[in-house]
């Protein structure tokens, strides 16, 4: 008998860690309620993020067609203020390095799974705490339908001198200058995360 | 069964004009939780339940319910249809079952005559309302209709709802709602105007309910028995814990042996910032603002911790002798109406009497003999020569709404005395846990519970070795009663407590007096629970009739 402190923050009626639903979604669930929204647009995206959590308790998974989880990295480096792009190949345009849940609840781990895997770095370091988080529509493809992504931002910290290694599914991949963001093809809430970084 | 989150808040906040009742909670609920929610009046409870119920939109944040979702919503006045019959308004909420029976005759009827696409279609739509007959149990709708209808003790079906009572307006309420079978039922306030056997069969009911719950109560045994889980609000915030009221208590109280021991450093802190704060004030314009701020907290923090730990004591008149209050063979009664035989008894010094039965027996009509405003029809009542009786009336009529609190409990007399002790009137009536602004009030201004407290202040002034306390437990909150019940406990002299709180009869009672209807009043020693017990056997060997068929439980669906 005690408070509820088993990494389910204020979660009514499972009568102990084993009898969680799904302790997957609800790591997923206790980011997202302990992450703290710098503004109104943060505070209402987290609101519609959990709502659909609710909804569609399977998010998890890429099979969910309404949508599902992503997390992301802006990854960082010592020298100079600059992050680390890649020109997406199925989308192209420059965006963060990041990937699908596929199950896995811990969003910073997945973040720093898919950063790993896209930028060949491999001691790169992830701040388990989000940065910022971000619902938007995908288009359809290949005969997947148009869906929603729910991507949950962290920073992430190369070591010095890291060397870079593309994967097979960016066109091209290097570290971006916050003077030279404007010239790129890159989308708002890419400019929202050096935003967040070096302001 | 697989579990899911049904409904969730987050950061949900509320104002009452500038003052701020829920300060951000988030939360989520799993699909079958019971969960009771508690914390002193006023502080948001009811306010949560009509937000989560839908009917107060007027908030921030976010509370919303998984797509599909049903919610049920006993409010502590339910509203009911005023036009029509007790049967027609339970009827409202087995409209769409009627619907689905009569549908399904319709479909067996059209299937014999069609044909082809047209037999498909029918024969899919057939399974379908197959399906809903049994999983419903829309084939036995009537035998459990009745059986909602005398567990919960209904008025008879073809009774106008404009006249019934405010009791049995929520029973009809109530029936309602557990036959329509929501997936989250909110309730404020269920057991209200319920007799004892219908709380039992309640309890059972809700306890084995397979959609979510969530309520508001008093009555701490109705929370152990039914809920897993407690939602403390206080001062704006919601503290979940695990497990049932006296669960609630334990962390309680071991949370409140580390903040003593924090407290005690806290104090310590404070004077040592004192000490800081007077010896340098020059220091103080200029630097180390932090450090004022933090004594400012501490200081804030205390006092809002003051107002938890209020101790009431019940002012102690003269010694009690050993002849308290002796009844012998009394009977009394109107016209043709027994409501005591023969009823014999000693109160002995130092008993806690607890006085229990439904309304309208004879209870109340007893204390008055007692009191001496009523005389028996035969049979005696002696009051021992050292007995000063002070008597807690139900009815609260003495009380003035248009003058303050203060007014009220002092009558004018700005020095109380208490025990050996003189208090100032103002010192008095913060024991009853009014504070400054609260005494000024007036009184047509304040909640049950706050009146409640206020004539349990006026009443008990004139001190006394014998109290009579008739309902006292009514609206109070939680904390008040738990102090109300330690006052009980540790007094001097002996007291009559007229109650339905289970909790409070098993707990500080010493003799139970029971009115069971028809002139039987049994005298017991012992709790309400070793009552029960005995009444039991008694009950199968006197073959007395049962009052209400609720007593044995049924489920009545599925």
């Amino acid at each position: 008998m005690s408070r509820s402190y088993w990494g389910a923050p204020h979660l009514f009626g499972a009568d102990d860690a084993r009898s969680i639903p799904d302790p997957e979604l609800e790591s997923v669930r206790s980011t997202l309620i302990k992450y703290i929204p710098a503004d109104v647009g943060q505070a209402g995206t987290r609101v519609q993020m959990l709502s659909f959590l609710m909804d569609h308790p399977e998010a998890l998974q890429r099979t969910c067609e309404e949508g599902h989880l992503t997390a992301s990295a802006l990854v960082i480096r010592a020298e100079g203020e600059c992050g680390l792009l890649t020109l997406h190949r199925k989308l192209g345009r420059w965006l963060q390095v990041g990937g699908h849940c596929d199950g896995d609840g811990n969003l910073a781990a997945v973040a720093l799974r898919e950063a790993v895997e896209e930028s060949g770095v491999e001691d790169l370091e992830v701040d388990p705490r989000p940065i910022d988080l971000d619902m938007h529509r995908i288009p359809a493809h290949k005969g997947e339908p148009e869906h929603w992504h729910l991507d949950t931002r962290f920073l992430a910290y190369a070591p010095p001198r890291a060397k870079l290694r593309m994967s097979d599914e960016s066109l091209d991949l290097r570290w971006v200058g916050v003077d030279e963001l404007r010239a790129i093809d890159t989308d708002e809430s890419v400019r929202r995360l050096f935003r967040i970084a070096f302001e | 069964m697989s579990e899911k989150i049904n409904f969730h808040l987050i950061d949900l906040k509320k104002y009452y004009g500038q003052r701020e009742v829920l300060k951000g909670i988030t939360l989520s609920f799993l699909e079958g939780a019971k969960i009771g929610l508690i914390g002193p009046n006023g502080a948001g409870k009811s306010t949560l339940l009509r937000i989560i119920a839908g009917e107060d939109k007027n908030f921030e944040g976010e509370a919303k319910a998984k797509a599909g979702l049903t919610i049920g919503y006993l409010p502590q006045e339910p509203a009911l249809n005023e036009e029509k019959t007790v049967a027609e308004n339970v009827d409202e909420a087995i409209e769409h079952l009627r619907a689905i029976e009569a549908r399904y005759y319709e479909v067996m009827n059209l299937l014999g005559d069609a044909e082809g696409a047209e037999a498909e279609k029918l024969n899919t739509e057939y399974d379908h309302l197959q399906h809903e007959m049994d999983s419903k149990d829309i084939w036995n709708i009537d035998s459990w209709l009745k059986q909602a209808k005398a567990a919960l003790c209904l008025p008879p079906d073809e009774a106008e709802v404009q006249v019934l009572s405010g009791g049995e307006r929520r029973r009809v309420a109530l029936c309602k709602l557990l036959i329509d079978h929501p997936d989250l039922l909110l309730l404020d306030e269920p057991t209200n105007h319920l007799d004892a056997d219908t709380v039992a069969w309640l309890e059972e009911h809700l306890a084995n309910y397979d959609g979510t719950v969530i309520l508001v109560t008093h009555d701490r045994y109705f929370l152990d028995n039914v809920v897993g889980w407690m939602l403390e609000i206080e001062r704006g915030r919601g503290t979940p814990y695990k497990g049932n009221y006296s669960d609630y208590l334990d962390a309680k109280q071991g949370e409140l042996d580390v903040k003593r021991q924090a407290d005690a450093k806290t104090d310590r802190l404070i004077k040592k910032e004192k000490e800081w704060k007077g010896r340098t004030p020059a220091a103080r314009a200029t630097h180390n603002k932090a450090r004022l701020q933090r004594y400012k907290e501490m200081v804030e923090k205390r006092r809002e911790d003051a107002v938890e730990s209020i101790e009431l004591q019940i002012p102690p008149g003269d010694r009690l002798g050993d002849k308290v209050i002796e009844v012998r063979d009394l009977t009394k009664g109107y016209g043709d109406r027994v409501l005591i035989r023969g009823l014999s008894f000693d109160l002995p010094p130092g008993a806690i009497l607890g006085v229990v039965g439904a309304n309208g027996m004879g209870k109340t009509t007893l204390m008055r003999m007692i009191l001496g405003q009523e005389e028996p029809d035969s049979g005696e009542i002696q009051i021992g020569p050292t007995v000063k009786l002070t008597y807690l009336d139900q009815s609260r009529a003495i009380l003035d709404d248009e003058k303050t609190v203060y007014e009220n409990i002092t009558e004018g007399n700005d020095l109380i005395p208490y025990g050996n002790a003189t208090l100032e009137g103002r010192a008095y009536a913060a024991r009853f846990n009014f504070r400054g602004e609260d005494q000024q009030k007036k009184l047509g201004e304040c909640s049950g519970g706050m009146r409640n407290r206020v004539l349990l202040a006026r009443m008990l002034r004139h001190g006394g070795n014998v109290v009579i306390l008739d309902e006292p437990t009514n609206d109070l909150d939680l904390d008040t009663l738990r102090v109300l019940e330690n006052a009980i406990d540790t007094f001097p002299g002996s007291a009559i407590v007229v109650s339905h709180d289970r909790w409070f009869l098993n707990r500080l009672v010493s003799h139970i007096l029971a009115f069971e209807g028809d002139g039987y009043v049994n005298f017991h020693y012992g709790t309400f629970e070793s009552y029960v017990e005995w009444r039991k056997e008694w009950r199968e060997k006197s073959d007395f009739p049962l009052d209400s068929q609720a007593g044995r439980y049924r489920k009545f669906r599925g």
